[in-house]
């Protein structure tokens, strides 16, 4: 009832003030629309429950062990299978691979991305197939007819026919009997790719048996009232007892369980979690900004204040009356940020890699609520404080010309200092993020980015083993040389910065120096392959076709172990039972392989066309081609010469090595540009704030500065006068953002590169731009004072 | 039967104190005023009359001393109670008029009948009856800026009377007016004061201070006279 009162009145005075309301309004709206762009992510990324039935129970599982340090490992077949047995926390466990296999029949072969699963992968997650049947348990057997579930996305690529459940398609050469369709959206991508098609991993005998193949992950759901923690006790004492029955390949492994969500969102979450405390802080800016306005305009309804006081009103009901008015501001603004946060979202979703779309609106519509009322309050509570708390005599007598008093300048020069002390650490946190992105981006990959690399997925049946492999390299090479225009080719088995990486155990002959590194990677490449990608050969010669036995290392693995002495025509042998030994021919440059962030590591190749062990093996070879002309106008003849070797295999995405980098580079491009949008609209928010606030202060001084400007004070006094009040606030407010910056540099630390927490320039960089901002915000009033006519001044009383 | 008291100061003493210079703006000050009375408060500017109506009416404290409102002291009491009694009790008459600008001459009106959370009806009523009685009603939907000096005084009169307070407190009510308007605002005061309001009037006017049953003279912050209406 006399809520209803407040709300009439609180509409009233906006309407009468509509410059002001769209301008606090419009301030909110950039806070709030920031803060929703951002959440939408959060939302769709982090708290919308996984596609999965009671998805809280799902754990992911995977392995530590001695060589990978603390990162994640994958695990073998028999250790998973010793865990399926005999854990009793885990109700079920799902073991999980990909891969990629060719899709004949079309007027192209296609390359599909497989998810190869254990045959009871629906039961574990509780979904069920949209159309047809999940996998029967025979069909998770070796030599079992082949079976396949296709992704919603898959099928409706193809046609969308009801009727291609029951029929087969041709994968790899082998026809593959269709038994159903997941439904929409469904993906399961714990540390494998997205898939197109789900096929039953139907472990062989050999794979049962073998703990030296680390190549499975796995989900698994919980027993009733078990959790992820039990499991892990238990999967640690299962691999305890692997470890000691099975010590030369299972020493020191251990097992880990977390919930699936916190697994599939952790790399999204630091970047997310960065961002929503970047718009959190443009939000308390444009809080802070709308708290100075709504000072400044209480100040002018002094008289307004103290008749309703007067009247009866006491504090609480004076306090609703500003709380109204500012909730009614913040529902306004809200609507905006609405509007504006839907317009963004998708740029911003596509920035950032994460998925699109509609749907959680309600959680999002809630948001929008909660965080424009707390955004309201914000903004409101500390006028509404100060202005229910204020003395009324003085309005009534001298009928409401009062000035905000001593006090209220002080509350409104320490906003200002607190949105300068956002604005500062937001845009040293920028800062920190793009020298990141520039460091990133200077980092010498190794290689030359205008290679042209095409993945080819190679299927297991015609190409079982290194022998068929290394003939399809040789004749796929010569035809990708006679293409016109192609300078040179190469083929490997592995390419740097993909995604993917094999590392392989070694022991080196009496007289060199340091342990094995066991993080070294092992590829295998052809002759050519080096030139090709432009990594320089520093010592001895490339591979040869007729090559055996024979190794090329990279500079880092020649320093670790004969630092000052000649390594060629030494030997390397790989750590398995064979000690398949290799004599060095050639040195190599240092490549970044995993990623551009992480520093090289020591590596050897192998020559690609020389069978060497059947254990060092790729299901797929890159193609490597370095070319006068642009990719795309060599489409077509790649699609040829690949036609020519094998008209069953598809071309992959015709991409150059830079891409790949841009690729690589993309989160910390991402966050790079959000953290720096952001910042600059913090910024521009704060000088805004500023300006406002000490044109507000300065017009209040009107007559204190005529009085000065007539004792005698010249304009450039007056000019410092208000300058240097400024200044001030900025000073405090700068100071204490660096402060507020170390902080904020800790928790993104995980997300630099190249660059320190406190990093001189970033901090100089950020200050220097607070200051130029505040000094011109401040400029424009201070010009004003500087100017004023002591007569008028005096006369103004 | 001597009338009911309805206002009883004792020993009231008010200091400012500001940036360590003491203002003795009241000293020692006894009143008593009965209901139904109307006094008049006068006195050379700086005397105390604003502080003592401001302590009259619940908007300031007194120092030391005591205050007996309707038989009840003030003090000790809680700023929300404060405000309750300023509501229902005390009806202010300014030398500025002081309505809210933003609101029409019936929502001023109606302002402490809101807080006093009268029901929609009611406040109609009241309203309505007291614009009646200053001659105002066909201005209601009217802004304080589209009226004369002399109107806002009205409508302001009607605020104080919609309420039926117990007492009426008026400083200068006329100080901003001609002697046209100033004397139909003195009719008014007049008026409801011979229909049984309490009426307590700051004024440097001799000319209206004779209309009240008695004037308090202030000098210095002391009361240093009081005289009655020569009938
Ligand atoms: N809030 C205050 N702080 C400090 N001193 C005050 C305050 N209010 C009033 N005074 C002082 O108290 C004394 C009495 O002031 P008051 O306003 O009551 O005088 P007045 O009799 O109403 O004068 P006038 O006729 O000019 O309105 C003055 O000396 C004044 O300076
Ligand atoms: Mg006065």
């Amino acid at each position: 009832m006399s809520l209803l009162d407040d709300l009439k009145w609180a509409l009233r005075s906006l309407a009468r003030a509509p410059g002001f309301s769209l301008l606090a309004a419009a301030l909110l709206a950039l806070g709030i629309g920031a803060n929703l762009a951002i959440f939408a992510m959060v939302e769709r990324s982090l708290l919308r429950p996984l596609p999965y039935g009671a998805p809280d129970r799902l754990v992911a599982l995977w392995e530590q062990t001695p060589a990978r340090g603390g990162l994640r490992d994958y695990f073998s077949a028999a250790d998973f299978l010793d865990w399926q047995r005999e854990s009793t926390r885990l109700r079920s466990l799902c073991a999980l691979s990909s891969g990629a296999m060719n899709l004949a029949g079309g007027v192209e072969p296609e390359r599909v991305r497989v998810g190869r699963v254990s045959g009871n992968f629906l039961d574990v997650l509780q979904v069920r197939p949209r159309l047809g049947r999940g996998f029967l348990p025979e069909e998770d057997a070796p030599g079992a007819p082949r079976a396949a579930l296709l992704t919603w996305e898959f099928w409706n690529r193809h046609g969308a026919d009801p009727s291609l459940v029951g029929r087969t398609l041709r994968l790899d050469g082998v026809d593959t009997l269709v038994v159903g369709v997941m439904p929409p959206g469904f993906e399961l991508a714990h540390r494998i790719a997205k898939s197109d098609i789900f096929m039953p991993l139907a472990l062989t005998a050999a794979e049962r048996a073998n703990r030296q193949r680390h190549w499975l992950t796995a989900v698994a759901r919980l027993q009733e009232g078990a959790t992820p923690r039990d499991a892990e006790a238990e999967l640690r004492a299962v691999c305890d007892r692997i470890a000691r029955t099975d010590p030369g390949t299972n020493q020191g492994f251990t097992a880990r369980v977390a919930p699936l969500r916190d697994e599939l969102v952790k790399d999204a979450r630091g970047t997310l979690l960065a961002l929503l405390g970047a718009v959190g802080f443009v939000l308390l800016i444009a809080c802070t900004n709308v708290a100075n306005l709504l000072l400044a305009r209480g100040s002018r309804r002094g008289l307004e204040l103290a008749v309703r006081s007067a009247m009866g009103a006491d504090r609480g009901r004076i306090f609703r009356l500003f709380m109204v008015e500012s909730c009614l501001l913040g529902v306004l603004g809200g609507a905006l940020g609405f509007v504006a946060a839907r317009a963004v979202g998708s740029g911003l979703a596509l920035l950032l890699a994460l998925p699109d779309g509609t749907g959680g609106g309600w959680a999002q519509l809630a948001f929008a609520v909660g965080v424009s009322l707390a955004a309201a309050m914000g903004a409101g509570v500390v006028p509404a404080w100060r202005f229910s708390g204020a003395d009324s005599r003085p309005a009534l007598r001298d009928g409401g010309r009062t000035s905000g008093t001593r006090a209220q300048h002080r509350l409104s020069g320490l906003l200002v200092a607190a949105e300068t002390a956002l604005a500062t650490a937001l845009l040293i946190g920028a800062g920190l993020l793009l020298r990141t992105l520039a460091s990133l981006q200077g980092v010498d990959p190794g290689f030359d980015p205008r290679t042209i690399a095409i993945q080819v997925t190679l299927p297991a049946s015609t190409y079982r083993g290194n022998a068929p492999q290394g003939d399809f390299a040789r004749r796929i090479q010569a035809r990708l040389e006679a293409i016109p225009g192609v300078i040179s080719a190469g083929v490997m088995d592995n390419l740097p910065l993909s995604g993917s990486m094999r590392q392989a155990g070694y022991d080196l002959e009496p007289g060199s120096q340091g342990r094995p590194d066991q993080e070294a990677f092992c590829y295998r490449a052809s002759p050519g392959t080096f030139r090709t990608l432009g990594i320089p050969l520093v010592r001895g010669r490339d591979f040869e076709p007729t090559d055996t036995a024979t190794t090329i290392i990279t500079e880092s693995f020649a320093r670790r172990h004969w630092a000052g002495q000649d390594p060629l025509g030494r030997r390397v042998f790989i750590d398995a039972d064979d000690h398949f030994g290799m004599t060095i021919v050639g040195v190599v440059g240092d490549v970044r392989h995993e990623s551009l962030a992480v520093p090289t590591r020591p590596g050897f190749y192998m020559p690609l066309l020389d069978p060497g062990p059947a254990y060092i093996t790729a299901p797929g070879l890159v193609l490597v081609v370095r070319a006068q002309v642009p990719p795309a106008a060599l489409q077509g003849a790649l699609r040829q010469a690949l036609r020519e070797v094998d008209p069953e295999l598809p071309l992959g995405p015709v991409r150059t090595m830079g891409e790949l980098m841009d690729q690589n580079l993309k989160d910390a491009r991402a966050r790079g540009i959000l953290f720096g949008g952001f910042s600059l609209l913090a910024l521009v928010l704060a000088g805004a704030g500023i300006f406002g606030v000490v044109s507000y202060l300065t017009s209040m001084r009107t007559r204190e500065l005529g009085v000065r400007a007539a004792l005698g004070a010249r304009r450039s006094d007056l000019l410092a006068l208000v300058l240097g009040g400024g200044m001030r606030m900025l000073a405090a407010g700068g100071g204490a953002g660096l402060l507020l910056a170390f902080a904020l540099a800790r928790t993104l630390r995980s997300q630099l590169h190249g660059v320190g927490t406190v990093d001189p320039a970033a901090y100089g960089l950020a200050a220097g731009l607070v200051a130029l901002c505040g000094g011109l915000a401040c400029l424009a009033p201070a010009l004003r004072a500087s100017r004023v006519d002591p007569a008028v001044a005096l006369r103004s009383e | 039967m001597s009338p009911r008291s309805i206002i009883r100061l004792e020993a009231i003493k008010k200091v400012f104190t500001t940036d360590e210079v003491e203002t003795h703006a009241l000293s020692d000050i006894h009143l008593e005023i009965a209901e139904g009375e109307f006094i008049s408060i006068a006195g050379p500017s700086g005397c105390g009359k604003s502080t003592l109506l401001s302590i009259l009416g619940l908007l300031d404290t007194p120092t030391e001393g005591g205050y007996t409102l309707n038989g009840k002291p003030v003090a000790g009491l809680s700023l929300s109670e404060r405000a309750r009694i300023r509501n229902h009790e005390i009806g202010f008459i300014f030398q500025s008029f002081n309505l809210i600008g933003d609101l029409t001459v019936y929502e001023n009106v109606e302002l402490p009948l809101v807080y006093r959370g009268l029901p929609l009806g009611e406040r109609r009523t009241r309203v309505m009856e007291a614009l009646e009685e200053v001659g105002m009603s066909h201005r209601a939907k009217h802004l304080p800026s589209q009226l004369s000096g002399g109107q806002q005084q009205r409508v302001a009169v009607a605020r104080a009377v919609g309420g039926r307070p117990s007492i009426l407190l008026a400083d200068e009510p006329t100080g901003n007016l001609d002697s046209t308007n100033g004397d139909a605002v003195m009719d008014l005061l007049k008026d409801l004061h011979r229909r049984g309001s309490t009426i307590c009037m700051v004024t440097h006017d001799a000319r209206f201070a004779q209309h009240a049953d008695r004037t308090v003279h202030l000098f210095d912050g002391r009361v240093v006279e009081e005289s009655l209406a020569k009938a």
